[in-house]
């Protein structure tokens, strides 16, 4: 009997999580005001913002000469963007790739390029943006990563939003495009859908939010308070974003469907749980880390427990559901008690229809067509990814606790770039 | 300057779904006595001779003695629960009478309990009507006239005292309607909302009459906006998640799927009830249609419903056919009055498409004459000049409540449930807490729950519904001997009724085999004690 309350206990417990994260991921959806907020400016500043575009790379020698390019053609005065790629020493193939971009640039006159090497320990991207941030000299800081497909008017529409509103730190949003390239990566795109769509605006207006690894633009004066980036942190944009709350530092979020930057999926399954892992992993050392205890009030504490402390509590709710509707046929606990026992099997439900809800939208927002197929793969991927997002849960927990820190590199292959090229073709 | 793309998206729209757009309900005078007055009236025209009028109903009793069976025993039933209906409606009364410091008997008789929760139910809609009449109509005329003649119709107020599923119903309903009314662009009011449609779902489940109507105004409210997908989604998800867990339920019971014979159906012992059997049940009970003018509908219409209020049926048809033409020919400008039409339509389909009928069947079709007739005449009076609008309204106010007080004037001053109680009374004085009696259900709970040390329980006490029908009773008790029963408590009319549906003859051989030893009446109410001759 005892058990049995535990249980129900427990799975009540869940239901109320299960119901909060399926709220914030409809946030922008429940808040027209934050919908009209979130978009882009219609009419565009003159351009005043000058911007130091930091470009971390390791390994990315397919890709990195194409960013470099895109990043030089947006529609922003050159003179007012500096960018900086930034390598280690022993990555020559990226380091090279990278030299050849700059000098054919520089030969067209192009010249605010400049390559950042560095050979000191940690060879990881918070180390990296340190090196680059202290070489660069620009009023705002950005970060995109080697494999980003930037729109050529983000500049702008930073630019004006940092003006008009005088904010000094904006988030624009990331998206993942790749989305019928393997079981998994439906599902992934959908993650960052909701993530940069909607959740992020409720962590902003919160006054709590872990800000994404890049198109985040600080003011140079807020990452000289905070001293850049902490090297030791997995994942250091959420830690930025954490201290930044600490700040009582307003972000303002930009996710407008047609200005999103372009990512692509991890290219297999094994890149997949390592980023993931390292992703869990840095959110527990952010956790372990106790900034959010200077957080000002209890509420904004208290969710970024829940945020870092969230992919935990997936983990624990993807073993949790088969073990629940197992227990629901098989062990003899009063029907009542049964019922109970099931509702977080609900709002797993709840979450795979906002997913293909969240599918369609994706696709009208970017003229895609996905196949009547799509939902059905969901379907059946969908516990086993969420039995993979808890693998990576578990597997950073014990590298946690073994103090395993290493950065496992996701791979990039350009998936988000062919699949432009095959629907032009 | 620069410009940007061009946004080529949906965008919010703010969609009250009423006849004038959110915001602009206009500011006619200071308004703000009168919602509180008319959750007043309520209260006083429910609450006045409550405990004395109408007559304690079979069916209330049973919804009590349901909530006993939950507070006493753990169960949905004190019978076998054959999924008569969904148990949301008797949880709320248990849980109600869970609060209750006396109990069951905290007002008397255990039905007044009951009495009690609906008058507050009532007036939680009172308020909710009133605001999804505003809302519909933008005119603070309409939404009183609709809460007036919901709160005051002779008809409303004696279906809605009564402790009745289908009042629990409404009132989750109405607070359905209200978040759907009051949407206000959020994805979570239409969720709200979908939630509470689901209880009135699982309260009765006659209530999926009003979704095909309620979906259309969701899709109306949000198909321009951004929302649109999640929107219909949520909404969908919501009430078929909630309404689920009735078959699952059943599912996890074993008593989903049918299992040879059932005595719901054969009236023998069957292996074991079944939720879809009774669906089935429920959707082949025929009875004759509308077009058969001897139909239980006509018997109820003549009998019951046009002599207590032929206001409320007669202007709330006309109503409706206004409402929908007005509704059809200018569905932006008169969307509410389209709304409320559907709504009563949908539900009068119900009534009249020829099953079987019970006269408080009408009891969820009052809200939405009341509301047909608020908008219509709302628009009529707003429609007038400036100078005649108050006067008319004042006028028409006042002649409505004059005419339905005077028409309801037994509802205040008639004592009518005296008889039942005597007839408890005599009960508890003369029969031996061991004997076996066949009752009806208006006094199950008060027979089996204890007043205090001193009253008796009879706990052999059974409904005859029960006796007839539940394989538990007849042959395990009974051992299908009507000779094991001693005293035949006898409602108003139960004899005529049972001669007339002739399905219990287990019962009618024990009553003609009775001899009468206490009778008690009050006008033509006439209630009879028997004992069976063995």
């Amino acid at each position: 009997m005892v058990l049995i309350i535990a249980l129900m206990i427990f799975s009540i417990i869940l239901s109320i999580q299960a119901a909060y994260t399926v709220y914030i991921m409809l946030y922008t959806w429940d808040r027209p005001e934050a919908y009209e907020a979130a978009k882009a400016p219609k009419v565009f500043r003159v351009p005043e913002k000058s911007f130091t575009v930091l470009l971390p790379a390791r390994h990315e020698e397919d890709v990195i000469q194409q960013t470099i390019e895109r990043v030089v053609r947006a529609s922003y005065p050159k003179r007012l963007i500096e960018i900086i790629v930034i390598c280690e020493a022993g990555d020559r193939g990226t380091i090279e790739k990278a030299e050849a971009k700059i000098a054919e640039l520089n030969a067209e006159g192009i010249g605010n390029l400049t390559l950042a090497v560095f050979d000191d320990k940690p060879i990881n991207k918070p180390h990296g943006l340190n090196v680059g941030f202290r070489d660069s000299h620009n009023e705002v800081v950005t970060i995109f990563d080697a494999e980003d497909e930037i729109h050529p008017d983000i500049f702008n529409i930073v630019n004006t939003v940092m003006v008009e509103e005088e904010v000094k730190v904006v988030q624009c949003g990331v998206q993942l495009m790749n989305y019928d390239s393997s079981w998994y990566s439906t599902l992934n795109v959908l993650e960052y859908f909701f993530w940069f769509k909607s959740r992020l605006h409720y962590h902003a207006r919160m006054g709590m939010i872990p800000l994404g690894g890049n198109t985040v633009f600080f003011a140079r004066e807020i990452m000289e308070r905070l001293g850049g980036w902490d090297e030791q942190n997995l994942t250091e944009d959420a830690d930025v974003g954490i201290r930044i709350s600490v700040l009582k530092e307003k972000v303002r979020v930009v996710y407008d469907d047609e200005y999103v930057t372009k990512e692509e999926t991890p290219p297999t399954l094994g890149h997949f749980i390592r980023q993931r892992t390292r992703w869990s992993q840095g959110f527990l050392q952010t956790l372990k880390k106790g900034t959010w205890k200077q957080l000002p009030s209890r509420e904004q504490q208290l969710m970024a427990v829940y945020t870092l402390g969230f992919p935990t509590i997936q983990a624990l709710l993807a073993a949790y559901v088969p073990v629940s509707i197992w227990m629901m046929f098989a062990m003899k606990v009063p029907v009542g008690a049964a019922l109970v026992l099931l509702l977080p099997s609900y709002f797993l439900l709840a979450h795979y229809i906002i997913g293909v809800v969240g599918l369609y939208e994706f696709a009208d927002a970017h003229g895609l067509k996905p196949s009547p197929i799509t939902p059905l793969v969901m379907a059946v991927s969908y516990v086993p990814y969420q039995w993979v997002l808890a693998y990576a849960a578990f597997r950073a927990t014990f590298r946690e606790m073994l103090g395993i820190r290493n950065w496992e590199k996701t791979a990039h292959v350009g998936a988000h770039r062919q699949e432009r090229e095959n629907r032009a073709a | 300057m620069v410009g940007a793309g061009d946004e080529g998206k949906r965008t919010s729209q703010a969609n009250n779904g009423g006849d004038n757009s959110a915001g602009t309900v206009k500011p006619l005078r200071k308004r703000g006595w009168q919602l509180p007055f008319l959750m007043a009236v309520g209260f006083i025209s429910h609450a006045y001779n409550l405990f004395q009028y109408p007559i304690y109903l079979g069916d209330e009793g049973i919804y009590m003695e349901q909530a006993w069976a939950v507070l006493r025993l753990g169960k949905l039933a004190p019978y076998t629960y054959f999924y008569d209906h969904a148990p949301t409606g008797w949880l709320m009364i248990a849980g109600w009478v869970y609060l209750l410091p006396g109990k069951f008997h905290q007002f008397g008789m255990a039905i007044n309990s009951g009495r009690v929760l609906m008058l507050l139910i009532h007036v939680a809609s009172v308020f909710l009507i009133y605001k999804i009449a505003k809302q519909m109509s933008g005119s603070g005329i309409a939404a009183f006239l609709t809460t007036l003649i919901f709160t005051l119709s002779p008809l409303a107020i004696y279906y809605q005292r009564m402790v009745l599923l289908d009042n629990i119903m409404v009132f989750w309903l109405l607070l359905s309607l209200y978040f759907l009314t009051h949407s206000g662009g959020r994805l979570m009011n239409i969720v709200a909302s979908s939630f509470f449609f689901g209880l009135s779902l699982l309260t009765k489940e006659n209530a999926i009459f009003f979704l095909p109507v309620l979906g259309y105004m969701v899709y109306v409210d949000t198909k321009e906006t951004y929302r649109f997908r999640f929107a219909l989604t949520s909404w969908l998800f919501t009430w078929s998640a909630l309404l689920s867990m009735y078959p699952l339920y059943a599912l996890l019971k074993q008593e989903l799927l049918p299992a040879g014979t059932s005595f719901i159906l054969t009236g023998t012992p069957g292996e074991h009830v079944s939720l879809i059997q009774t669906w089935l049940w429920q959707l082949t009970r025929r009875n004759s249609s509308i077009l058969d003018l001897d139909s239980q509908f006509w018997v109820f219409f003549n009998l019951r419903w046009w002599p207590r209020d032929a206001f409320i049926i007669g202007a709330g048809l006309l109503a409706i056919f206004v409402n929908l033409r007005a509704g059809l020919s200018a569905r932006q400008r008169h969307q509410g009055a389209l709304y409320a039409a559907l709504l009563a339509l949908s539900y009068g389909f119900y009534i009249i498409r020829g099953s079987v009928m019970l006269e408080f069947y009408l009891t969820p079709m009052l809200p939405f004459f009341a509301l047909n007739i608020g908008l219509l005449a709302g628009r009529i009076i707003d429609g007038m000049p400036k100078t005649v609008t108050t006067p008319l309204f004042v006028i028409v106010v006042i002649a409505l409540s004059g005419v339905f007080i005077y028409t309801a004037r037994d509802h205040y001053t008639l004592n009518i449930t005296q008889v039942q109680v005597a007839q408890l009374q005599w009960i508890r004085e003369n029969v031996p807490p061991s004997a076996v009696l066949s009752i009806d259900d208006d006094l199950w709970v008060d027979l089996h729950e204890p007043v205090n040390r001193t009253t008796p329980v009879f706990p052999n006490a059974h409904s005859h519904w029960k006796i007839q029908g539940d394989p538990d009773i007849r042959n395990r008790l009974l051992g299908n001997d009507w000779r094991r029963l001693d005293y035949m408590v006898l409602s108003d009319d139960l004899v005529e009724t049972l001669q007339r549906e002739n399905t219990q003859d287990f019962i009618l051989t024990a009553i003609r085999n009775s001899r009468l030893i206490a009778q008690f009446q009050k006008g033509d109410v006439l209630l009879q004690i028997m004992q069976v001759n063995k």
